[in-house]
């Protein structure tokens, strides 16, 4: 507890010069101001003064004395002090030194303690960090495993459940339907979503192919009865017309063999069917007649097979399609060649044509198209491709064997096996001839064939004729009042022709129209034309009788119909009234003066 | 040779009649009249063979052919002609062909009358206009023709007042007939030849054609 | 053997009603026209030869009805083809040398009316009947 006072030890060190000084100062001091305050004391009369001032020096003296060994004492002292005061010093700054040790160590240690207590802290986060990571880790192991869990069910979802979900909707079933199995299924939203997406592209591609069979099947229908039409005609109309239906049979029947692959390529039934065996040369031209280059086809066939009925139009159309490709393969010169073959398992048609030959890879994806499992529209692009696809369906549908190779013509052949189990051999004995009309006519009695046709046929009531028509009564009350004229009648009541008439008012203006009475082409289409404006009048002309009845019901009453006979229709149309019904009728008709032509 | 044997069968064969190996030459005559007048009876009951058709009637027979509103389109048209056959001789076969006679089918007429001998025109009095059209048509083109009534039972009409409402000209046959007859038949293509005979015997005497009339006083039985 | 021989009446199907699978121009081979008047529709077809194997059916067909004299009619209607369909498919057997044609005698386009001989064979043939 020295060290306090040791700074102020500094200045005593050195009191001798000082202090010396300083005593000798005050001495002279005393010495100077003591005489005089003395003298002046005396002079003042103040004797005490004076006294007290002398005694005042004398003790200022002493004091002074006093003071200077007190000084020197105090300068000893000093000394001393000032050892005491450098030993001091040395152990102030020993203790400084050891107090700023101390301090130091006290600041370390605080320090330390700070650290220790961060350290804690840190250690207490570590931990807490720790938890937090095991329970991290906890967590991900828990989710990893809930992963695998959904990776799992989710593997189910797409291998298992989606499959037959998908097949549930492609055959129809209804998304409600189809999700019935998994209602306690822990994806069920997700199945619900995606079933209900895969319902909708369902009713979709469903729609869209039931839209494409529909309208297919319309334009098969449509082929089907124009065919009818145009066959009916081919028959009534001569050389003249006749190349015309024929193109247009032809177009038709194209038109139709696209139909039917439509149709084929979209599930729907087949065009046709046939309800007996259709013999194979038949099924070889009705292939033949669906492709456009038919002319250039050439068949060798001596087979008198046939194919059944069910499958004939199936065989027919995938024939078309490979007569198709093949006259497309090569170019119009070159012919290409059918030929038939009746094998053990069945009957063998071999397409060849001399084209440019299809490569290796053709061949075999000619031969996937046509064998593979299933129709995958996808993978239709190219017309060949189309028309290979229908025959691939056609062939799955009715067992035929079809194989590519390159032909010994140089192009492509193609080799059909249609299945013995399709194919049956009528009879093949001709039927006899029959023998000479003169040996059947001696036969039957002699004097020749009774004229009953029919047994059945109806009592003579009624006109013999079996195509007598029900005149029709009814029906033609509307052109009654288009009768211009009564109409003409005879006394006996039988309606009076007058010569020409019905050729004049078939062909008022015909006469000049007549001269080229056949001139090739041109003539075809208005000789159509011209029946086809004949037909319709000449219905209104039949329904005349009764408008005649009508305007002049005097007319019929002298002619009563047989008993059981219709109504008569004995009022036939008068002269006056034909003109309006025929005068649209056909103006090519002859009118003019007999046409060597006309009758040759 | 007259009568027809009744054996209770149709004689002729379902199939096909062949002609005598020898028949070289075969002649056509045309049946003409309007739809149901008995043309098919008249050919059948003639013929050696079932008539046959180069066409069928496409509903069946008798509806909806007349029909006014089935002209075109509805497919109720029968165009055909139907055939039937006689031997006449050896050599010689004769065709008879049916042909609906009105203006419609005139297309059909040129192939049925070309190179044909003559034609039968059929009429029914109940339905009398339904003849005019081929009538004229023969008329106009100078075919040689008889009309023969298809009539059985009695007729209302006599043969004269049919003459005079078709307005034939008297060197024209006109006779009766029943077509389910073959008899019958047989008499009124007799007369056609006959009428023909007589035509070209006027020809050949230098008269035209209308000098046929005298010889139809005769050729009418 | 050639031909479909067995179904001669099964085939005799209503034209109008198309259940038949030939069409025409299949028939024909494309062709519209026959001969120029080759053929009446009474000449009466001979045929020369019998049918060869792998001959178009309808040819054998002609062939074996025309044994005996056949009108092309009959023919027509026997094949259930069209008048002019069947001259076409004569006019190809005639050019072949396979049939011969047997045309009627009465000339229709020379002389308008018939030789009296004629007419006398007709009037004496239908007085036999």
């Amino acid at each position: 507890m020295t060290e306090t006072t040791s700074p102020d030890a500094g200045p005593t060190r050195r009191p001798d010069v000082r202090t010396r000084a300083v005593v000798a100062a005050a001495a002279l001091l005393a010495a100077v101001a003591g005489p005089v305050g003395v003298m002046r004391a005396f002079d003042a009369g103040r004797p005490l003064t004076a006294a007290a001032v002398a005694a005042v020096t004398v003790l200022w003296l002493i004091a002074v004395r006093q003071a200077g060994s007190a000084t020197e004492r105090a300068r000893r002292l000093e000394l001393e002090l000032g050892r005491w005061e450098g030993e001091s010093m040395t152990a102030l700054v020993v203790a400084g030194a050891a107090r700023q040790a101390e301090t130091a160590a006290k600041a370390r240690a605080a320090a330390a303690e700070a650290e220790r207590d961060e350290a804690g802290a840190a250690l207490a986060r570590a931990e807490e960090q720790a938890a937090a990571a095991r329970a991290e880790a906890a967590g991900a192991r828990a989710q990893a495993e809930a992963e695998r869990a959904e990776r799992a069910a989710v593997d189910r979802i797409a291998d298992e459940v989606l499959p037959v979900l998908v097949k549930r909707l492609r055959s129809g079933a209804t998304v409600d339907a189809a999700l019935a199995p998994h209602r306690d299924h822990p994806q069920r939203p997700l199945l619900r979503a995606v079933a209900e997406e895969i319902g909708r592209g369902e009713r979709l591609r469903a729609a869209a192919l039931a839209v494409c069979a529909t309208a297919a099947g319309r334009v098969q229908a449509l082929a089907t009865s124009m065919h009818a039409e145009l066959r009916e005609m081919q028959h009534r109309h001569d050389e003249e017309v006749l190349g015309d239906l024929l193109r247009l049979d032809h177009s038709t029947a194209q038109a139709g063999r696209m139909a039917d692959s439509i149709a084929v390529l979209t599930g729907a039934r087949s065009g046709r069917r046939w309800g007996r065996p259709i013999p194979v040369e038949s099924v070889l031209r009705g292939a033949l007649g669906r492709i456009g280059a038919y002319q250039r086809v050439r068949l060798h066939n001596a087979s008198t097979a046939a194919v059944a009925g069910f499958a004939a139009e199936g065989v027919m159309h995938a024939l078309a399609e490979l007569l198709d490709n093949a006259t497309t393969f090569s170019a119009p010169p070159a012919e290409v060649h059918v030929y038939v073959e009746e094998v053990p398992a069945g009957l063998v048609v071999t397409v060849e044509d001399s084209g440019l030959g299809l490569s290796d890879s053709w061949l075999r994806r000619a031969e996937r198209a046509v064998s593979a499992e299933s129709l995958d529209l996808t993978t239709l692009s190219a017309g060949t491709r189309i028309g290979l696809a229908v025959v691939g369906v056609l062939a799955r549908k009715h067992g035929l064997q079809i194989s590519f190779r390159p032909s010994a013509r140089g192009g492509t052949g193609v080799v059909v096996l249609i299945p013995q189990q399709l194919v049956t051999h009528p009879a093949t004995a001709p039927a006899p001839l029959p023998e000479p009309v003169e040996r059947a006519v001696e036969r039957a009695g002699g004097t020749g064939p009774r004229p009953a046709l029919t047994p059945a046929r109806p009592a003579p009531a009624v006109p013999a004729a079996p195509v007598a028509p029900a005149v029709p009564v009814a029906a033609p009350v509307g052109s009654a009042g288009s009768a211009p004229v009564a109409p003409a009648v005879t006394d006996s009541g039988l309606p009076q022709r007058r010569r020409g008439r019905t050729m004049a008012a078939a062909a008022p203006a015909a006469a000049p129209a007549e001269r080229p009475a056949r001139p090739d082409g041109a003539s075809a289409a208005a000789r159509l034309g011209a029946f086809r404006r004949a037909a319709l009048p000449a219905a209104t002309a039949t329904a005349a009788p009764a408008a005649t009845a009508t305007a002049a019901p005097a007319a019929g009453a002298p002619n009563p119909a047989p008993a059981g006979a219709p109504a008569p229709a004995e009022g036939a149309v008068p002269v006056q009234d034909t003109p309006g019904a025929r005068s649209a009728a056909d103006p090519a008709s002859d009118a003019s003066p007999v046409t060597e032509k006309d009758f040759r | 040779m007259d009568s027809n044997s009744s054996e209770g069968r149709d004689p002729r064969p379902s199939g096909r009649t062949p002609l005598r190996r020898t028949a070289d030459n075969a002649l056509k005559i045309v049946v003409v009249g309007g739809f149901g007048v008995g043309k098919t009876t008249l050919v059948g009951a003639v013929s050696e063979i079932r008539p046959l058709n180069t066409e069928e009637t496409l509903t069946s027979a008798g509806e909806g052919i007349d029909d006014p509103t089935g002209a075109w389109g509805k497919r109720s048209t029968t165009v055909a002609f139907d055939f039937g056959r006689i031997t006449l001789s050896a050599s010689q076969v004769l065709y008879l062909f049916g042909a609906p006679g009105q203006e419609r089918f005139w297309f059909l007429w040129d192939r049925l009358f070309s190179g044909a001998l003559g034609a039968v025109v059929l009429v029914d009095t109940r339905r009398l206009a339904d003849s005019w059209y081929a009538i004229d048509r023969l008329e106009h083109h100078g075919t040689p023709f008889v009309v023969a009534r298809n009539n059985f039972g009695d007729p209302t009409h006599t043969l004269d007042q049919v003459r005079e409402a078709l307005d034939l000209p008297p060197e024209v046959p006109l006779l009766d007939c029943d077509a389910r007859d073959r008899e019958s038949g047989k008499q009124v293509l007799i007369e056609l030849v006959r009428h023909l005979t007589a035509r070209v015997e006027a020809e050949t005497a230098g008269t035209p054609a209308a000098a046929a009339a005298p010889v139809l006083e005769e050729s009418t039985p | 053997m050639s031909g479909r021989g067995g179904n001669t009446d099964g085939r005799r199907v209503r034209p109008g009603r198309d259940d038949d699978p030939d069409r025409l121009y299949t028939i024909t081979r494309g062709r519209s026209r026959a001969p120029e008047n080759a053929f009446d529709l009474v000449t009466l077809i001979v045929a020369e030869r019998e049918p060869a194997s792998g001959m178009q059916s309808e040819h054998a067909r002609i062939l074996r009805m025309c044994e005996a004299p056949t009108a092309v009619v009959e023919v027509a209607a026997e094949l259930a083809l069209p008048v002019s369909v069947v001259k076409i498919l004569l006019g190809d057997l005639l050019e072949a040398g396979s049939i011969t044609a047997r045309h009627p005698r009465f000339a229709p386009n020379k002389a308008r009316l018939p030789d009296l001989d004629t007419l006398k064979q007709v009037l004496h043939g239908l007085q036999q009947l």
